[in-house]
């Protein structure tokens, strides 16, 4: 039984991960000892280990990797930057933060960056004697939990895909309608075309029936053709929106 | 048998605690601050924002001090940007002042019995001038407070474990140091020595000195920020952006230092501060303040990244702190927790509050926007892009203290690098 749960173990720690690759750059202390700042650090990458969908880099590689590039990572104040260096480390996110010991309390300020440089912040209050204790792990699983699904549905792509959406509806809407005058047009030109087009009586009467049909009829061919050329050019300038603003 | 090794621990554990405990005594805050627009001389015009400033210290240090006595006359603008403040005032007099000190002065004696550390604030602005005998003074409501006065009077009777003195007036050096050549006949001057050395800092060593003219020199007052140029600066250090080690203290060394590159710019002569500060020789690494220990503040943290000039403004349009941060450095500004904020640069503006003291707030997160106000203040004021125009941070500390030939603060802490 041992040996099967060994070799289970082994088979599962050897499993490539298929979600995101999430790196944790060790976190800067401030108002506090290094070795304070890694049991907080430690507290945290236990609850980035449990983020749904993530791949946490071990801290070894992590550590080799910030060692390679001067010991620290440049600070930075836009999402250029911020992208740039989500796409240096070969990451899809990366979680950089200050562990604080200000006020007689710890304190550590999270920012989850991905490759385009959007930005998620959390800030989560532990508590003063030991980092490792439950309330703190929960607190800490909760707020980067908090910070990953906020990521996941950016309210800004949202509203941007909005006025596309708008114009294909407006666009549609237009091409149905034209298409029903169209028709109705076509039944027009048809009915006066291979008949009297429903004018009854003779001589002056009749064609005056007659020449209000043809009236009625282009005008309706006319109101085809407008909406149905709105429509088109709706359905063209959702369609490249919508390309547009594929990230 | 185990039961009785279990007592032998638990009791030698609780010997430790209490070994621990004992080996560091909790240190009690007390701050007195007087702050008088109004000179004792008819040709010392009155000062505009040195009741302002008194207000300031007052807001900075009460969060954490045990008890923070205000002399002062408000003036109506003050009254009316600090309500409430007025009633918590007494006038700027000798009496009142004395009256504060016994007060002060029985409640650390108390402290000291119970094997606490008592440090006091003392802190004066104001006018200050040099009498003919070469003496400073400043300016209290009804006369001069001569550095006799201070000697004897504030600092020798004095029950204090620590005392940080802040003095922001002209000629202040002169209120803290003799120099030059005293008024007093060589045959004399034996007889007065033994006196005169009463009234020496070196006599105190507990008493660390900050001054904001290290000469014969004016203060200045900046209008755009109502107040001192020299107490705005303290200020601002003294709410954590002086901290060059983000250890949560701010030392003199710092405090000089971020003084030193916030006038940096300054071309004119007559705008340059020269300050004196002179660190407790007892403990030449004693903070000014410490934002590690419970306080009733709120923190706000500028991670790596925000870097330029930077300052934080109540909903007052008070400006209680400002910087020049270098990009790499953290800085965490401790603030009373109140009114809410706004962080500002050149041209943009992010909002934030506190929800109650001892909250971190993360500066990266705010939302930035527009500033939508008109900066204050005549045009032609040569301090608003001046003061502050060079970074502070390790870079500069460092270059500014191999300069002077002084020890520097312990380096930064770094994150653990160990895999």
């Amino acid at each position: 039984m041992s040996l099967l749960s060994l070799a289970l173990a082994l088979t599962l720690a050897g499993s490539p991960c298929h979600g995101e690759r999430v790196v944790l750059v060790p976190l800067q202390p401030v108002a506090l000892s290094t070795a304070e700042a890694r049991r907080v650090e430690d507290l945290v990458r236990r609850a980035a280990e449990t983020l749904p969908g993530a791949c946490l880099e071990s801290r070894a590689d992590t550590v080799a990797r910030v060692r390679a590039r001067g010991g620290r990572l440049a600070g930075c104040s836009d999402a250029a930057c911020w992208g740039a260096q989500v796409l240096a480390i070969g990451a899809d996110r990366l979680v950089r933060g200050v562990v604080l010991g200000v006020g007689g309390t710890r304190s550590v300020a999270l920012t989850l960056v991905d490759r385009e440089g959007r930005e998620s912040h959390t800030t989560v209050e532990l508590s003063p004697a030991e980092a490792a204790s439950g309330p703190d792990g929960a607190r800490a699983r909760e707020a980067l939990l908090g910070m990953w699904t906020a990521r996941a549905e950016p309210r800004a792509d949202k509203r941007a895909r909005v006025l596309p959406t708008v114009l294909l509806a407006a666009g549609g809407v237009a091409l149905a309608v034209g298409m029903g005058f169209g028709l109705t047009a076509r039944q027009t030109q048809k009915s006066l075309s291979t008949g009297s087009g429903d004018c009854g009586g003779e001589g002056q009467a009749f064609r005056d029936c007659f020449a209000g049909r043809l009236r009625e009829g282009r005008a309706r061919a006319s109101a085809a053709n407008v909406l149905l050329g709105a429509g088109a050019l709706l359905g063209a300038g959702a369609t490249v929106l919508f390309i547009w603003e594929t990230p | 048998m185990r039961s009785l090794r279990c007592v032998l621990v638990l009791g030698w554990a609780t010997l430790l605690v209490g070994t621990t405990v004992s080996a560091e005594p909790e240190r009690v805050t007390y701050a007195l601050i007087l702050a008088n627009n109004i000179g004792t001389e008819p040709k010392q015009a009155p000062l505009r924002y040195a009741d302002d400033d008194g207000a300031r210290y007052y807001e900075l240090l009460s969060p954490r001090a045990k008890e923070t006595v205000l002399l002062s006359v408000l003036d109506a603008e003050t009254q009316a940007s600090h309500p409430g403040l007025a009633a918590r005032t007494a006038p700027p007099t000798r009496a009142a002042l004395q009256q504060a000190l016994g007060r002060l002065n029985a409640r650390m004696a108390e402290d000291k019995a119970r094997g606490d550390l008592p440090v006091l604030y003392f802190i004066f602005t104001g006018h200050g001038q040099r009498g003919a005998a070469g003496e400073g003074a400043v300016s209290l409501l009804d006369g001069a407070f001569t550095r006799t006065d201070l000697y004897t009077q504030v600092l020798a009777p004095s029950q204090a474990s620590l005392i940080h003195l802040i003095v922001d007036a002209c000629d202040s050096y002169y209120f803290v140091h003799a120099r030059g050549a005293l008024p007093v006949a060589p045959a004399q001057w034996e007889a007065v020595r033994e006196r005169l050395a009463l009234r020496e800092l070196a006599r105190y060593p507990h008493v660390g000195a900050v001054l904001s003219t290290a000469s014969e020199q004016e203060s200045h007052e900046w209008s755009a920020i109502r107040s001192g140029v020299f107490s705005h600066q303290v200020l601002s250090a003294l709410t954590g952006a002086a901290d060059v080690n983000a250890d949560g203290r701010v030392e003199y060394s710092e405090l000089q230092a971020f003084i030193a590159s916030a006038n940096q710019g300054v071309n004119d002569v007559r705008g340059r501060l020269e300050v004196s500060i002179q660190p407790p020789a007892l403990d030449r690494a004693a903070a000014l303040v410490d934002l590690r220990h419970r306080v009733g503040l709120g923190f706000l943290l500028l991670a790596p990244g925000l870097e330029g000039r930077v300052w934080v403004e109540d909903a007052r349009g008070v400006r209680v702190a400002e910087m020049n941060k270098e990009r790499e450095r953290s800085v965490v500004l401790g603030l009373p927790p109140g009114p809410g904020y706004f962080l500002r640069t050149t041209g943009r503006e992010a909002p934030f509050r506190f929800a109650r003291a001892g909250a971190v707030v993360d500066g990266g997160a705010l939302s930035w926007r527009e500033q939508s106000f008109a900066a204050r203040g005549a045009v032609e004021d040569a301090f608003r892009d001046k003061l502050f125009s060079v970074p502070f941070g390790p870079r500069f500390y460092e270059g500014y203290m191999a300069s002077l030939g002084q020890s520097p603060v312990a380096p930064e802490q770094q994150a653990d690098l160990t895999p």
